[in-house]
């Protein structure tokens, strides 16, 4: 490890202070937009939702962070481009760092539905451009990250869409749901479970040296699923419904029953939301320790961000959650009283399954908009009274604006920031 | 402004203080606070209220109780009119990037038929409150056996509205959508049942216009008050079919 001269040190912790800033203002809102869901429709009390998410944001952090983490730190600006230059880069991670949260900081004031992910991917690009022109961005990269956008948020509404009329098939439309419930609730339980392991054990874990290659991963995956799915069955055969009799208290009874699913599938978007939004805060910081610890912008063959850098982002998300989401995890409930713990289930799971098959894939993609697609997947399926279809055209404004906006800001503190550092 | 008002606004504005403002909520944003089919249910809710005050006072009518119909005559104003505020409501809150899980125009379409039963209801009790009109003995208890009928077949259709509701709180499950459907065949079958009793009523009027025993005009206020007491149940079909498609496929 390289010595830290009082220069470097003052650029780490003032680093290390923007990502605990814009994981608290950001873990406050992504996670509220998250958990808000299982609060809304009683699943979760605030407290519940802060330990329950806690729990299982900062497991997705740590342990699925890595792949965005890469991309945001070397997948759209190269940094070996900046060999020999390295003051250079780290001025440049900065400037995004500091672009992305004045811009989140913005969105928040304004209410704006921007999403983290796409600030951060376009302030870094706005650096790659102040420091090397057009052609310092990798945009064969960007395309690629642009275009999961679009199609996260498809895909979750497709999956949620499928999900629910599953739920429908097997649950809702039979005569009697309770029983219906208690036979296929454990096998939704594995379902859940099984992206959640799958994700984890496929290439995760690499902090504990077991990240496993696909088929070892699917083979593991398919034994513990089953496991807990069967712990499952004496748990939903067991837990009192409540009196039944008439239809609407057969509806509710089964409503009641699906808080048990909603509440994993709430934890795995949590997790979910932990392993790709990590990124947007540790990304930059990653990249900037990366130069500091090996001395220099080429990393050393099989080098690994260290761990504390993944467990500050996911505290600091967390501590954004307990400490500024509850006046909006409370707010966002009570607007959202329409997703019943059925729906919630649906949308959640679709939701959670996208983003960490995109956090697989490196993808650094919104978590909000994808559980926007999925809930609205649910109401093509006649989930939901009304769906208000006006957000996309605010969603698709925000990618619009937030892009250049981040980008430009960027661009701009990088000439602002890199005499400092003697760049 | 009433108690409960008040009491309301203020619970409203505890809330409002409670809200955060500066965050970004998408998912919220998705979702309407207040769903449109609880809109039909509470107007719904006023038709039945207006319904009752309607039906007790028409019997006192019949009993040749004019003054007591005059409270009545504004109960039945002041509900048809406190229903529009919310059929209004309904209507500008329904605009076109709204997606709901039934077609839009079904549903407003239900929402105004469901309107007309009141404007029936309303331009009934004008017509009575107008000219005291006696009614002979021999017609009372038709036009009582009448008038049960038509409130059978407003009865059935409130349930309708409600199950259409739980239908929604399903996501339009199968045995919900099934429950909906049998409750309007029971609209149908009351409807039917009225048009019988009323045609009865009106063949008695004609009866007792051959023996003399009606002046003309009150034959012809009589036939007017039968037809518009008929016309409550026909509108409740009309509105009944609307529910029908949507919860029909």
């Amino acid at each position: 490890m390289l010595e830290l001269t009082v220069g470097a040190l003052v650029v780490l912790i003032f680093a290390i202070i923007i990502a605990i800033y814009a994981g608290w203002g950001g873990g406050a809102n992504d996670m509220a937009n998250a958990m808000g869901t299982s609060v809304g429709s009683g699943a979760l009390t605030f407290m519940g939702a802060v330990v329950v998410g806690g729990i299982f944001e900062f497991a997705g952090a740590v342990l699925v962070g890595r792949h965005v983490t890469e991309t945001v730190r070397s997948g759209i600006v190269d940094p070996t481009l900046f060999a020999g230059d390295h003051h250079t880069f780290i001025a440049g991670m900065l400037a995004a760092m500091l672009a992305a949260a004045i811009w989140m900081t913005l969105a928040s004031y304004f209410s704006m539905p921007v999403s983290t992910t796409h600030s951060i991917v376009g302030a870094v690009a706005g650096f790659g451009v102040a420091a090397l022109g057009f052609g310092g961005v990798q945009w064969g990269g960007m395309v690629r990250i642009v275009s999961s956008w679009v199609v996260s948020p498809v895909v979750g509404g497709l999956i949620g869409f499928l999900l629910f009329n599953l739920v429908k098939v097997t649950v809702l439309d039979r005569v009697d749901p309770v029983a219906s419930l208690r036979r296929w609730g454990p096998a939704y339980v594995g379902l859940t479970v099984f992206v959640l392991i799958l994700a984890t054990l496929f290439k995760g874990l690499d902090q504990l040296n077991l990240d496993l290659e696909f088929f070892p991963a699917l083979q593991w995956t398919l034994i513990l699923s089953l496991i807990i799915s069967l712990a499952f069955i004496p748990v939903f055969r067991r837990i009192h419904s409540g009196p039944a009799g008439t239809a609407e208290q057969k509806y509710r009874n089964v409503e009641r029953l699906f808080i048990i699913l909603q509440i994993i599938t709430a934890a795995s978007v949590a997790f979910a939301h932990g392993a790709n939004d990590v990124a947007n805060y540790i990304g930059p910081l990653a990249a900037i320790w990366v130069v500091l610890d090996t001395g220099g912008v080429v990393t050393p063959e099989g080098y690994q961000i260290p761990i504390w850098i993944f467990a500050l982002g996911g505290a600091a998300i967390v501590f954004g959650l307990a400490t500024y989401g509850r006046r909006v995890v409370q707010t966002i409930g009570r607007r959202i009283t329409e997703i019943t713990p059925s729906r919630g289930f649906s949308a959640e799971l679709s939701a959670a399954a996208t983003i960490l098959f995109a956090s697989h894939m490196g993808m650094p993609i919104s978590t909000t908009h994808t559980l926007v697609g999925a809930v609205i997947g649910v109401g093509l399926a006649r989930g939901i009274p009304a769906l208000n279809l006006q957000v996309l055209i605010r969603i698709g404004a925000s990618w619009v604006a937030t892009l250049p906006v981040a980008g430009g800001t960027s661009f701009v503190l990088f000439f602002i920031i890199r005499p400092f550092l003697g760049a | 402004m009433s108690e409960t008002s008040k009491q309301k606004e203020a619970g409203r504005k505890r809330e409002e203080e409670t809200e955060a403002r500066h965050y970004r909520a998408p998912i919220a944003d998705t979702l309407r606070r207040k769903s449109p089919f609880d809109s039909l249910v509470e107007h719904a809710g006023k038709v039945h209220e207006c319904l009752q005050v309607l039906s007790s006072g028409f019997e006192a009518y019949l009993e040749g109780d004019f003054e007591g119909f005059h409270p009545v005559r504004d109960d039945v104003s002041r509900l048809e009119h406190e229903a529009d505020l919310i059929k209004y409501n309904a209507r500008s809150h329904l605009p076109r990037f709204l997606f709901m899980p039934v077609n839009r125009s079904d549903f407003l379409s239900a929402i105004s038929q469901q309107d007309k039963i009141l404007d029936y209801a309303e331009a009934l009790a004008d017509l009575m409150d107008m000219r005291p009109t006696p009614v002979p003995v021999e017609l009372r208890p038709l036009m009582i056996e009448h008038k049960k009928k038509v409130v059978e077949t407003l009865q059935h259709y409130a349930e309708a509205v409600a199950s259409l509701s739980d239908a929604v709180g399903s996501g339009f499950s199968r045995p919900k959508r099934e429950a909906t459907k049998a409750i309007i065949k029971q609209v149908h079958q009351s409807e039917y049942e009225a048009d019988q009793t009323g045609n009865a009523a009106k063949r008695k009027v004609y009866e007792l216009e051959q023996q003399g025993d009606l002046s003309p005009m009150d034959e012809y206020h009589i036939l007017k008050i039968i037809d518009w007491v008929d016309e409550m149940a026909d509108r409740a079909e009309n509105a009944s079919e609307r529910i029908r498609i949507m919860v029909a496929r």
